[in-house]
């Protein structure tokens, strides 16, 4: 088959599966979905957003079981599905030394590239017609067909075990991008920047080396700069998370708003293309590399300045 | 009508007007960047305008943070539950102090991602074997530039969702000069520094590409160096805006 028709079969079903998946959103819209799990923790209120939990889990599980059914039988001339985790990785795998540096590089393609992978696939998730379900509940009359169980709308025929209430059964939500609650991007920067990132630059210059980065311009104006530093380590977070957020929370408001303003015809089609297909890509891959940057300023090895012929940059830049 | 309503309404409108006033003029402007590219090598025309495409969509996050804060604006005015005390002045002046955050905040950023990207389109048409390269750091120069805007979202967001006490005007006109300075500090504390660091990423793309020869790290370093130096007069008045918000 044609590179061609591939494609065209692909946008058809990307198409298709957008189009489905606005439906979905666009039947939930006003309801209150979030069950938020509360437990006591050390007197305060902690709340438990078990939705993005329980997509975060999909979204990893979902990556593992493609890359393990892809690396079980490698071979000598890849698949399709081989090829196209070889192409991730050789992007990555040249993104990664060129930023580190050729001696610890190899210690940090993993976080690298399984940090794309995730939110890649947590951006693009909420495409992924699947609506929100009870299972296992009893039945009721659904009169405002909101999906949830109201109080006028109890069964008494359906009451199984007789207990005169109804059992709504075990919640399962809607597929949606758990990277649209910020918890998932703040997670994600403080594992990254502060976990990887700065742990590797104690790692490599000490503490004593980590703490002077706080000083930086050194000498008296050091100690002026010391704020103005920390807030600055602190707007990396904040901006690194905010940016990701930001951008897959308007996506999924601004999908919402526009399709019930246009009673759900073609355009949220397009809508989900660009914020799920197309922005969902560059965020992830911003937020990667911008985690890179931020643990190379770290861990960077010291490289020659020394001038080196263009062509060799030609080979190595495979992205 | 209560000054709440009026207040978001007015908020509304100015943030979206305010947020999108130069990003068209920014996103624009990656385009003249690829027709100069184009006429320079021809031949490379397909990737030009992919990347094009490419450095319009991460330009115009300035103007979809503008977008999503003025819709949410809305949707706050119109549920009954998300405004608690419609004649409270403190409320309306947060809602137009947040208005006016996001739409002052998205002025620099909008032209300043704009001018990353018209940079690196163009040093991507000039030099096609380091494009990959180049595109890369477009994207962290075009994010390093949003970071001013994200600084606003952030104070505008906490703005929006506070909770203020029903005060009419006379007892509560600090607390309206308290929200209103705090808005107007990192809405217009974040124009310039994002230019700034525009600027500087796109001189950053153009260099990668006038001087392929040398190795890019003292280049990266000093555009990183450079870049955050620019940045620090945003990081003062986001730190000026928590200052007056949490007194």
């Amino acid at each position: 088959m044609s590179p061609r028709r591939h494609l065209g079969r692909g946008a058809a079903a990307l198409a298709a599966a957008a189009a489905a998946s606005g439906l979905a959103r666009g039947a939930q819209e006003g309801i209150e979905r979030e069950l938020p799990v509360q437990i006591r923790v050390f007197g305060s209120l902690l709340e438990f957003n078990h939705n993005t939990v329980l997509m975060s889990f999909v979204v990893a599980v979902l990556v593992c079981a493609c890359a393990w059914l892809c690396a079980r039988r490698l071979r000598e001339v890849p698949g399709r599905a081989q090829a196209l985790f070889e192409m991730v990785f050789t992007a990555f795998d040249g993104l990664v030394r060129q930023s580190i540096g050729p001696q610890s590089w190899r210690k940090y393609l993993p976080w690298i590239g399984s940090l794309f992978l995730f939110l890649w696939v947590s951006n693009m998730i909420g495409m992924i017609p699947v609506p929100h379900a009870f299972v296992g509940g009893e039945a009721y009359h659904d009169y405002n067909h909101n999906g949830f169980f109201d109080p006028g709308e109890f069964d008494p025929e359906a009451d199984v075990n007789n207990n005169g209430r109804h059992d709504p059964g075990v919640y399962l939500p809607a597929f949606e991008e758990p990277t649209a609650d910020y918890n998932v991007p703040l997670a994600m920067a403080l594992l990254f920047v502060l976990g990887v990132g700065h742990g590797a630059h104690i790692r490599k210059h000490g503490v004593r080396g980590y703490l002077k980065s706080y000083f930086e311009p050194g000498g008296i104006m050091g100690v002026i700069m010391l704020p103005l530093n920390v807030v600055g380590k602190i707007a990396e977070l904040v901006s690194i998370s905010f940016r990701l957020f930001g951008n897959i929370f308007g996506g999924v408001v601004i999908i919402v708003v526009v399709s019930g303003l246009l009673m759900h015809l073609v355009v949220p089609v397009g809508l989900l293309g660009f914020f799920g297909v197309f922005v969902g890509t560059i965020q992830a891959f911003v937020f990667t590399m911008l985690a890179l940057t931020y643990i190379s300023l770290g861990v960077a090895e010291e490289e020659d300045t020394a001038p080196r012929p263009p062509t060799e940059e030609a080979g190595a830049s495979g992205a | 009508m209560d000054v709440a309503v009026v207040a978001a309404l007015l908020g509304s409108g100015l943030c979206m007007g305010l947020g999108s006033l130069s990003n068209g003029a920014g996103i624009g402007y990656v385009a003249t960047g690829a027709l100069r590219g184009w006429v320079r090598q021809p031949q490379v025309s397909p990737a030009t305008f992919r990347l094009m495409l490419i450095g319009q969509a991460g330009a115009s996050t300035p103007s979809i943070f503008a977008l999503v804060v003025a819709l949410v604006l809305l949707i706050k005015m119109a549920d009954p539950r998300g405004l608690s005390a419609p004649d409270s002045w403190p409320q309306a002046a947060a809602f137009l102090a947040t208005g006016l955050c996001l739409g002052l905040g998205s002025i620099g950023s909008g032209f300043g991602c704009g001018l990353v990207g018209s940079q690196a389109v163009e040093a991507s048409a000039r030099t096609p074997q380091r494009s990959a390269k180049i595109m890369i750091y477009m994207l962290v120069g075009q994010a390093w530039s949003q970071t001013p805007n994200i600084l606003a979202l952030v104070v505008g967001l906490i703005l929006l969702f506070g909770t203020y006490p029903a005060n009419a005007l006379p007892e509560s006109i600090t607390e309206v000069a308290r929200l209103m300075a705090t808005g107007l500090c990192m809405g217009a504390g974040a124009i310039g520094p994002a230019v700034g660091i525009g600027f500087v990423g796109g001189k950053f793309c153009r260099a990668l590409s006038d001087n392929p020869v040398h190795g890019d790290t003292i280049i990266r370093n000093t555009f990183f160096v450079g870049a955050a130096v620019a940045e620090s007069t945003t990081i003062y008045a986001f730190v000026m805006a928590l200052l007056l918000m949490f007194r």
